[in-house]
């Protein structure tokens, strides 16, 4: 009978590295995630109410877990390629790849594995459009933000941004098929959104970036244009959230909550250029509050409109 | 005591890859389950 000999010393590594459940489904980044579902979701019923679609809710609710998964696959693919600077940031050394929870090339399998799954899942279930999309904001969050801009340049999350405000154009052709003005106007306020919420965080975590040697603005050209910049975009976000009522796509509902919402970024933007105290990690955190509440009145002023038509 | 923490890792290896094989198998049944629902929804039954 043939003996198996084990080699203790490969497997006593081994052991430790071959990740959790829980330590994949972080390496997924799973607040981003969320965060791609909502907003994909948003565009999806923006586009055609739940009810009134011609889509089976069933498959509509499989394309939304498809860009889920596609999210997740990005993610994935972003921390492998960072897996050297996130062992210097504190802000990320704890992630499951620096933290020696998960190889490298587990990861980058993982990562690749699921990208595939994704686009072929919302290919088969939705269309081919909304996966050629997909393998767009895949290809661009994992190859042009992750591996060209990031380390590059200093407009990495200005380009970069794109990425993350692509989910509600999926949204909007796994609804319709085609590209839509609505969704276009929910890719320019996320991709206006994005500087402000992460210039913020690198006012914040300055000293990370600094170790890692990435180009962001504060590193590059200081805390002031930094804040500047904030400022700048906050301004143009605020004008660029009243196109949806403007253009008729969005009732009054939306109109006072975004007008609340902007009163308070603006106010926190201000608060930013004086250099108080904390002020940018308030902007942070308020940024993300900003764009869940201004997501879910587009979705919610759609069902008032829907309601009173009946 | 060496022979100990070795059985021990050996023990952990056989734990983890045995756990890593269901969580695949999982997620293999989970996407033939997904697909078959994909191509009984997108039947067209009126054609």
């Amino acid at each position: 009978m043939p003996s198996i000999v084990v080699n203790t010393k490969d497997i006593s590594q081994e052991s430790n590295n071959l990740g959790s459940p829980y330590d994949y489904i972080n390496l997924m980044k799973p607040r981003v995630m969320s965060l791609v579902v909502f907003t994909a979701f948003v565009g999806y019923y923006n586009a055609a109410p739940v009810l009134d679609s011609s889509i089976n809710p069933f498959l509509a609710l499989i394309g939304i877990f498809a860009i889920a998964l596609g999210a997740g696959a990005s993610g994935v693919l972003n921390q492998w390629f960072d897996k050297d600077i996130d062992i210097l940031m504190d802000r990320t050394k704890n992630r499951p790849i620096p933290s020696g929870k998960i190889q490298p090339s587990e990861a980058l399998s993982f990562g690749i594995i699921t990208s595939i799954l994704s686009i072929m899942i919302l290919g088969l279930s939705i269309n081919w459009l909304a996966a050629s999309l997909l393998a767009f904001t895949i290809f661009f969050y994992a190859v042009v933000y992750t591996i060209w801009l990031k380390r590059h340049t200093v407009q990495n999350i200005v380009i970069g941004g794109a990425a993350g405000a692509f989910p509600p154009i999926i949204g909007h052709i796994c609804a319709t098929g085609s590209i839509g003005i609505e969704a276009l106007i929910l890719f320019l306020i996320i991709f206006l959104w994005t500087p402000p919420h992460f210039w913020a965080l690198a006012l914040v975590n300055k000293s990370d970036y600094r170790a890692a040697k990435i180009p962001m603005l504060p590193i590059v050209y200081g805390d002031m244009t930094t804040r500047k910049n904030i400022f700048i975009y906050s301004l143009l976000l605020m004008l660029c959230v009243y196109l949806p009522w403007i253009l008729n796509y969005s009732g009054n509902f939306y109109v006072i909550v975004v007008t609340l919402l902007n009163i308070e970024f603006i106010r926190r933007s201000i608060s930013v250029l004086k250099e108080n105290k904390d002020s940018e990690k308030d902007l942070f955190v308020y940024s993300i509050f900003y764009l869940s509440i201004l997501f879910a009145s587009i979705c919610f002023d759609k069902f008032i409109i829907n309601f009173m038509i009946g | 005591m060496k022979s100990n923490k070795n059985d021990e890792y050996t023990k952990a290896f056989y734990e983890n890859r045995k756990s890593k094989n269901f969580a695949i198998l999982g997620i293999i049944i989970f996407m033939v389950v997904l697909f078959f629902f994909i191509t009984i929804l997108r039947m067209d039954v009126t054609a």
